[in-house]
C-alpha cells in the first residue's frame, strides 16, 4: 500500500490502515525512542504514546515533507515530554554520572554495527544523551533544543561538547574510532 | 582542534548508524494504541464475556433445585369430573361445591402419586366470606407414599372452570398443605375431588414470555471540550425527545429472577447549541480530499460570541441483554426492577460535528458502534394471561457519539423515559 493510500485510510479512521502505518514505521520509531529511554519498556511506552498522538493528529499533516519525518518529530517530542516529566536536565547530575562510566578497552578494531552505536549512546548520562540525540542525530539547533528542554542555549552547547567527547572516548576504547588528534578517519571496518 | 571533516564525519556516522537501527515492538503496544483510539470497541466483548461467565454459575445454581411439576388435575363439580392440564399463573373460579386446585406441586425428591391438599384460607377470603372448611371436609382421602415429606407448597391457579354458581375468584399463590397419610386419617375428611399427579416436567419453552414495549423519552447529553490543542468549545447541554420501541424474550431463572434479551429500535432527536466566535471565518472540511477551505462568512450574529442551533437525529438498533428481579408482590400487582447492557449500532441520521469553529455534517465521523446501559423499575398488573407494565427507565451511553480523531468532542447521551410494556407467556 502506498503512503498516500495509507494516509487516506488513516484519515477515514480505518483500523487496518492505521495498523499498516504502525507496522511500517514502528521499528524505526522504537529505535528512536530506545535512544532516549532508560530501557526497552520505557521505549515502548514512549512509542505507544507517540503513535496515539500520530493517529489523533493525523488530520494536521499537511503533506509538507515526508510522512515519516512528521511522525518522527511527534515521536521525538513525545520522548522529550516523558523525560521532562521524570527527569530534570542538570549539568551537575550528568557530570557525576559520567565520571562513573567505565568502558573496557578493546584490542581489535570492530565492525561498527548500528546496535553498538546506539548502545554506546545510551551509556551516556541522560542529559548528555538527550542533547546529543537531538543535535547530532535529529538535527535540531541548540536554540530549539534549549526551548524543548527548558535549558539555556549555552547549557545545550556545553552538554553536547561533553557528550561528544565522552562518546568519542568510548568509541576509541572500543576501537571503533581512532584518536581524532592523530587520525581523522574512522577504524577501517566501518560497515556500509 | 578537531578538523571540520572529522566532526562532520563523526556526526554523520552517528546519524547513519542510528537510522539503520531497528527494534520491533511487542504486540502489547499496538493493542494499547488500538484500545486507546477505539475505547468503545473493547467494552462490548469484555462486558458481555463477564456477563455470560457470571451467568453460567448463577444459572447452574438456580437450576439445582427440584423443578416443579405440573400435572393433570381433576376438578369436580357436582358429580362431574373435569380433567385438564394446568399451567402457572392463571386465575381460577371456584364453584360452590368444587375445590379448585393449582399446578406446580413441588415434591422433594419423591415420586408421589397421590396427595391430599387442604386449601388455606387467607385474610382476604375471610373478608369476602370465603372459606374452604366445607370444601376441605369434602376432600377425598388418598393414600400417600410414606416417603412423601410434609411440605407446604405455593401453587398457581387453573383457569376457566365451568360452574353453575357465581364463584369467587381464587387468587394466585394460594398456600396448600400437602400432608401425609397419618395426618389425613386424623384431620381430613374426604371431599369430592381427585388429584392425579404425574411427573410431567414443564418444557423450557413453556416458560418463555414475549415482551413488547415502547418508551417515549427525553434526551440529555453533555458535550465536553476537546482533548487536543483544538480551541476549546463550550460544553453544551441538549434536551430533546426520543422514542425506544422493541421486543424481548424473557425466561425465568427462579421465582424472582428473569433473564431477558431482545431487539430495540431507538430514535433520538436533539438540538445542539454551539457557540461560534464572532471573528472566526467559516471553514468547510472536505472529507474526500481532506482539504480545509476558508469561506467568506456572513453572520447574522454580533461580534460577540453567539450560539447557533444544530439539529441532530439518530436512528439506532440495539440488543438489550439483562436481568429482571421481582421486588414485591401483592395479588396481581408486582414491583420489579431490571438492568440491561445494550450493544448499539447507529444506522443513520444527521449528525453535526462540532470541531473548532467548523460545523460539518459528516456522518462518517460518528462512532457506528456504541454501548449503552439501561436501568428500569416498573409496576406490573396481571390480567388473565397478559401482564401490563409501566415505569421509568434510564439509559446511558458509555462512549462518545463522535470519533476522537476528528471532533475532539466527547458527547454522551443520557435518556430518561417512561416504559409501557406488555408481557405474555408463550405456550
Amino acid at each position: 500500500m502506498t503512503e498516500e493510500l495509507l494516509l487516506a485510510g488513516c484519515l477515514q479512521n480505518n483500523a487496518s490502515s492505521q495498523e499498516e502505518l504502525y507496522n511500517r514505521f514502528s521499528p524505526r520509531m522504537l529505535g528512536v525512542c530506545y535512544r532516549f529511554a532508560k530501557n526497552r519498556e520505557d521505549a515502548e511506552d514512549m512509542l505507544q504514546e507517540g503513535f496515539i498522538k500520530v493517529f489523533t493528529q493525523i488530520h494536521q499533516y499537511r503533506n509538507e515533507g515526508a510522512l515519516e519525518g512528521w511522525i518522527r518529530r511527534i515521536v521525538v517530542h513525545t520522548c522529550i515530554n516523558v523525560l521532562k516529566k521524570n527527569k530534570k536536565f542538570s549539568d551537575s547530575v550528568d557530570i557525576s554520572y559520567a565520571s562513573g562510566i567505565h568502558v573496557p578497552e578493546e584490542n581489535i578494531p570492530s565492525i561498527v554495527q548500528a546496535k553498538q552505536v546506539v548502545e554506546y549512546i545510551r551509556l551516556l548520562p541522560i542529559g548528555y544523551r538527550t542533547v546529543l540525540n537531538l543535535y547530532a542525530i535529529e538535527g535540531y539547533s541548540h536554540k530549539e533544543i534549549a526551548e524543548m528542554l527548558d535549558i539555556e542555549e549555552s547549557t545545550s552547547r556545553s552538554q553536547y561538547t561533553r557528550a561528544k567527547a565522552m562518546l568519542e572516548d568510548i568509541l576509541i576504547k572500543k576501537k571503533i574510532l581512532f584518536n581524532p588528534r592523530l587520525n581523522s578517519v574512522f577504524a577501517g571496518a566501518v560497515a556500509k | 582542534m578537531d578538523s571540520k571533516f572529522y566532526m562532520d564525519n563523526f556526526e554523520r556516522l552517528l546519524k547513519e548508524k542510528s537510522d539503520e537501527f531497528r527494534m520491533y515492538p511487542t504486540r502489547r503496544v499496538w493493542r494499547s494504541i488500538y484500545n486507546n483510539i477505539y475505547p468503545g470497541r473493547k467494552f462490548p466483548s469484555a462486558l458481555i464475556s463477564i456477563l455470560f461467565i457470571t451467568m453460567l454459575p448463577l444459572i447452574g445454581l438456580l437450576n439445582t433445585k427440584t423443578t416443579a411439576t405440573t400435572g393433570n388435575i381433576a376438578l369436580l363439580s357436582g358429580n362431574k369430573i373435569f380433567i385438564t392440564e394446568v399451567s402457572q399463573s392463571a386465575s381460577i373460579k371456584i364453584a360452590a361445591n368444587t375445590i379448585a386446585f393449582v399446578s406446580s406441586v413441588e415434591l422433594h425428591k419423591t415420586n408421589v402419586r397421590n396427595i391430599v391438599a387442604i386449601i388455606e384460607s387467607t385474610k382476604e377470603d375471610k373478608e369476602k366470606n370465603i372459606n374452604y372448611n366445607a370444601a376441605n371436609q369434602r376432600l377425598n382421602r388418598f393414600s400417600l407414599n410414606n416417603s412423601a415429606p410434609k411440605t407446604s407448597v405455593s401453587l398457581t391457579a387453573k383457569p376457566d372452570l365451568t360452574t353453575n354458581a357465581t364463584p369467587p375468584v381464587l387468587e394466585d399463590d394460594r398456600n396448600v398443605h400437602v400432608i401425609n397419610n397419618n395426618t389425613i386419617e386424623k384431620n381430613i375428611a374426604a371431599a369430592n375431588y381427585a388429584l392425579q399427579n404425574s411427573q410431567t416436567s414443564q418444557k423450557w419453552t413453556d416458560k418463555l414470555a414475549l415482551q413488547i414495549y415502547a418508551s417515549p423519552s427525553i434526551i440529555y447529553g453533555v458535550s465536553a471540550g476537546p482533548q487536543t490543542n483544538v480551541p476549546s468549545i463550550e460544553g453544551n447541554n441538549m434536551q430533546n425527545v426520543g422514542l425506544e420501541a422493541g421486543t424481548a424474550m424473557q425466561y425465568p431463572l427462579s421465582n424472582i429472577l428473569k433473564i431477558k434479551a431482545g431487539l430495540q429500535f431507538n430514535y433520538a432527536s436533539y438540538d445542539i447549541a454551539a457557540n461560534q466566535p464572532g471573528h472566526a471565518p467559516l471553514i468547510s472540511n472536505d472529507p474526500a480530499t481532506t482539504n480545509m477551505n476558508i469561506l467568506a462568512r456572513a453572520s447574522d450574529f454580533s461580534s460577540t460570541a453567539s450560539a447557533i442551533t444544530l439539529h441532530n437525529e439518530m436512528y439506532q438498533f440495539s440488543m438489550p441483554v439483562g436481568l429482571e428481579v421481582k421486588l414485591l408482590k401483592h395479588n396481581n400487582l408486582q414491583w420489579n426492577a431490571g438492568a440491561t447492557i445494550q450493544p448499539t449500532y447507529i444506522a443513520g441520521g444527521d449528525a453535526y460535528l462540532l470541531s473548532s469553529n467548523n460545523h460539518v455534517d459528516e456522518s462518517v465521523l460518528i462512532n457506528r458502534w456504541n454501548l449503552n446501559a439501561g436501568f428500569e423499575t416498573f409496576i406490573t398488573y396481571k390480567v388473565n394471561n397478559i401482564t401490563w407494565q409501566l415505569g421509568p427507565q434510564f439509559r446511558y451511553q458509555f462512549s462518545s457519539t463522535y470519533g476522537k480523531t476528528y471532533s475532539g468532542v466527547d458527547e454522551k447521551l443520557a435518556v430518561f423515559g417512561v416504559k409501557i410494556g406488555v408481557v405474555k407467556v408463550l405456550h
